[in-house]
């Protein structure tokens, strides 16, 4: 697999055009909502936001594995959070992809509202490697 | 020959361990008293000791000897550094190299060197044995005369090999695949763009038509009334000047446009037919390319047969049994994943034969057997796999004893009458083992059904056949290459999935009343074989399904086939697997995600899990996003626009869209698709809408299916026409998109399941 160069977790090693730059100032989480509810992940962890497209499903999966979506021919797990931690959401049209990279592992939360990346933790705090862990299939 | 591969093989590694000798060498020859390194050359002297031995080069090994043993001695204190232990250690180097470069110019090792070799350790030996680990301050150190010229090509000749890390070659295999899926992908675009040139072609043919129809209605029908434009022509009487009035020149100007049009056409249908050539040259050369790459990360089935040779020797020393150890075809090439991956299974296989199949000598000879028994391993290639036997010639496995045991674990019922393929096939059951008390030199606690999972993963199958008395084979077949496999593509409840084609046995299609609900089974020629409903093992919805139902045939275990019933099969094509990753591994009814032409991901089943594995009911879930059943809608339209404008409205709401082009094209589509609803236009060739509408009357469709008039014909004479042949709404173009759904949503208000 390719290395991803347009990683946002490391933009300030890469201060090329002036809009990264801008974007610099230490980031430190992506924060998002689901269903009203606001959640942050350590920037550390975030490979990309991408706009969350097809989803094919995997029968027999457990429900809060929606599927996988393919990410530039890579195939990322979309994890429901709402399902996860039984947060009542409206159906969205326009969702989007949180992609997290665990020691080279793709994996993804959908979410409605475009998240957001910020200087500081608001709301719940998931800590990735242990959500990983905890909710990985074996 | 397959000691020649070897050969080659034992060059290449040879070449590294002279390297690190060399400068070890040269090291110590440095800073004696620096030892540190020694045991890295220890290793190095005794790994190429080992592998020349393996492939039958005595000399080189027994030269390879002396110089572990006397490393050995260095790294244990008992020999000290001195300059002839130097020379003597490069001299001893510079001997193998020119053993190596013998073996590399095909000549025979010249087998005076080791006793050369020998005869100057024991010089030194002796030396030093006086000296007895004090200084040799007094002895002068003699430089030996070399009777070995240390020579530069020797080097050379082992510098063709250069040894690359498997990640690298697993990378290029990474990128040959997405140029696979690149390729794929234009293949299907350029079938779209023929497609497209069909259409234009067809329209033009159609204009062209109408300019004639109308040019020369026009002329007869009303010559009179044209009006002459040209002024200067004015004075000119007919007969005298070829006139051409506004018409003419219209559809004179017309046809100029229509010839340049077919022009462009045949230029661009030479374009494509070039194109084409050249995406099968990609594919050609990719597929080169990949051979060449997978063979570089294929190893041969030798070596991994080699590491076997010891296990059973020390097996049967301890069972007190003798085994002879026979491979063949140790040439053919295998997957470095399965020769990582193969180890535990074969290892479990031979030392079930060892312990449960070999007979005790002195029961051989009372069977008339020879003393010795046998066990071979042979590898093969056929097509796409590699075929692995494991043959003992021993007592064969007791089918009564197999019998009872499942009878007794509750897998077989008293009395119940099961063929002897599926008999055996109990052995890969989880938990199966006829010896009851575990013994040391099997049952470790992995059974058969491990086994069988392992081959599994691998996208492989095990079967096994048995002969009382005689013997017993294991056959492992296995894909040769795990990155790009030949795949089944098939849908079941509006999901595409693929299966290695490896792992199918045959395709075929039963009729519905012939699948069996209640025993599960369908007719297969003389026999009945059992079936299983996808949809219902995932919990979906079948699709698209017709009087005829698709059936995947795998023979997974020995006469025992299982079909899988699906919607649709889709295709067959050449993939990518990839592996769903660590956050889904768990998930044992996929071995992986395809990748197809455009990147669309399609899960790969793994029939050996769903179909033989209870399917664990508690993860089900009854509504996944993307899951809902899709209507499908029928797009009848003479006008390409029409049709794609229509249907990009109808996909993006969730709908599924067939199309045609006329009346008769759409009744072949309801004739192979179930219609939810059908939207048609009036004007068209072939057959019209009206036409149409009255076919779907007399075949009894359009009081199941709802039909919609899309026309340019907005009068009340054209609406009651329709609406007397059953069409239920009617609307006019141009026509609003949300007027479209809300006519489509009411016709579909109640969607029927059947």
């Amino acid at each position: 697999m390719a290395e991803d160069t347009e990683n946002p977790g490391t933009p300030a090693e890469n201060p090329g055009t002036p809009e990264e730059e801008y974007a610099t100032p230490d980031l430190k989480a992506c924060t998002f909502s689901v269903g009203g509810r606001a959640f942050a992940v350590d920037m550390d962890y975030l490979k990309g936001i991408a706009e969350l497209s097809d989803i094919v499903p995997l029968p027999l999966s457990p429900p809060y594995i929606e599927g996988i979506t393919s990410l530039r021919g890579v195939a990322v797990p979309v994890v429901n959070l709402a399902i996860l931690k039984d947060i009542h959401e409206e159906k969205a049209g326009e969702r989007w992809l949180i992609v997290l990279d665990v020691e080279r592992t793709l994996l993804g939360i959908a979410v409605n509202e475009m998240p957001d990346l910020v200087t500081d933790y608001v709301g719940e705090f998931i800590d990735v490697p242990e959500f990983f862990e905890t909710y990985r299939l074996r | 020959m397959a000691e020649k591969g070897l050969r080659d093989f034992f060059l290449a590694e040879a070449a590294e361990h002279l390297v690190v000798l060399e400068k070890g060498f040269l090291e110590l020859e440095k800073s004696p008293s620096e030892l540190s390194g020694i045991q890295e050359l220890f290793r190095a002297a005794h790994t190429l000791k080992g592998s020349a031995a393996l492939v039958k080069l005595d000399t080189t090994s027994r030269v390879a000897h002396n110089l572990e043993d006397v490393l050995e001695s260095i790294r244990d204190g008992y020999t000290p550094v001195t300059r002839p232990v130097i020379d003597w250690l490069l001299h001893t180097l510079d001997a193998i190299k020119l053993l190596v470069s013998e073996i590399t110019g095909g000549t025979p090792e010249s087998t005076e060197i080791a006793a050369e070799v020998e005869e100057s350790l024991k010089e030194i030996l002796s030396g030093e044995g006086a000296a007895k680990g004090v200084s040799v301050k007094g002895k002068k150190a003699v430089p030996e005369k070399r009777q070995i010229p240390r020579r530069k090509e020797d080097i050379e000749v082992l510098s063709n090999y250069v040894r690359v890390h498997v990640d690298n070659i697993e990378q290029m295999m990474n990128l040959v695949g997405e140029l696979t899926i690149l390729k794929n992908y234009l293949l299907s675009e350029t079938g779209g763009v023929l497609d497209l040139k069909n259409e234009i072609d067809y329209a033009s043919n159609r204009l062209i038509r109408e300019i004639d129809d109308f040019s020369s209605k026009y002329a007869y029908s009303i010559p009179d009334k044209v009006t002459y434009v040209d002024d200067l022509l004015e004075d000119f009487r007919e007969l005298e000047f070829d006139r051409y009035d506004e018409l003419n020149l219209f559809t004179h100007k017309l046809h100029e446009i229509m010839d340049d049009i077919t022009e462009a056409l045949k230029d661009s249908t030479r374009f494509l037919v070039r194109f084409s050539d050249h995406i099968r040259m990609i594919d050609r050369i990719n597929m080169d390319l990949r051979y060449i790459i997978s063979r570089s990360r294929m190893v041969e089935a030798g070596r991994l047969f080699q590491r076997f040779t010891r296990t059973i020797r020390d097996l049967s020393h301890r069972s007190n049994k003798k085994v002879r150890f026979i491979v063949s075809g140790t040439e053919t090439r295998i997957d470095r994943v399965i020769f990582e991956r193969l180890f535990d299974p074969l290892l479990h296989i031979i030392r079930n034969a060892i312990s449960h199949g070999i007979e005790a000598p002195e029961e051989r000879i009372s069977k008339g057997k020879s003393r010795v028994g046998r066990i071979s391993l042979a590898a093969r290639r056929e097509g796409n796999s590699v075929v692995i036997d494991v043959k003992d010639d021993g007592r064969g496995i007791d089918l009564g004893a197999v019998y009872r045991k499942a009878v007794r674990l509750g897998i077989l019922q008293k009395g119940e009458r099961l063929t002897k393929g599926r008999l055996l096939g109990i052995l890969f059951s989880p938990g199966f083992t006829t010896l009851e008390e575990t013994d040391m030199t099997s049952g470790r606690g992995v059974g058969l059904d491990v086994v069988r999972e392992t081959i599994a993963e691998m996208n492989g199958k095990i079967t096994v056949a048995t002969s009382e008395g005689k013997g017993t084979i294991f056959r492992i077949r296995l894909p040769l290459t795990f990155i790009i496999v030949n795949t089944v593509r098939f849908t079941a409840g509006g999901i595409e999935f693929v299966v290695p084609s490896s792992l199918i046995q045959e395709l075929v299609e039963v009729n519905v009343q012939e699948y069996d609900q209640e025993a599960g089974t369908i007719p297969l020629r003389e026999d009945h074989v059992e079936a299983r409903d996808l949809c219902k093992l995932l919990s979906l919805h079948p699709e698209d399904r017709t009087s005829k139902i698709p059936a995947i045939v795998f023979n997974l275990m020995p006469d025992n086939r299982v079909a899988l019933l699906v919607d649709e099969i889709t295709g067959q094509e050449e993939t990518v697997i990839k592996p769903l990753g660590k956050f889904l591994e768990g998930l044992r009814y996929y071995s992986g995600v395809s990748i197809s032409a455009g990147g669309r991901l399609m899960p790969v089943l793994n029939p050996v899990a769903l179909l033989e594995q209870p399917v664990e009911t508690e993860f089900l879930q009854p509504e996944i996003s993307g899951l809902e059943q899709k209507q499908n809608i029928l797009l009848v339209d003479d006008s390409l626009s029409i049709r794609k404008f229509v249907s990009i409205i109808l996909q993006q709401n969730g709908y599924r869209v067939y199309t045609a082009s006329n009346g008769m094209e759409a009744l072949e589509v309801l004739d192979e698709h179930p219609v939810d609803l059908i939207i048609t236009d009036l004007e068209m060739p072939v057959m019209h809408g009206y036409e149409f509408l009255r076919e779907l009357q007399r075949k009894g469709l359009s009081e199941n299916i709802p039909v919609v008039i899309l026309t340019s014909r907005g009068s009340e004479k054209h609406k009651e026409k329709a609406a007397s042949l059953g069409a239920k709404e009617y609307l006019v173009k141009p026509f609003e998109e949300e007027s479209l759904l809300e006519t489509v949503k009411g016709q579909l208000k109640t969607p029927k399941f059947k």
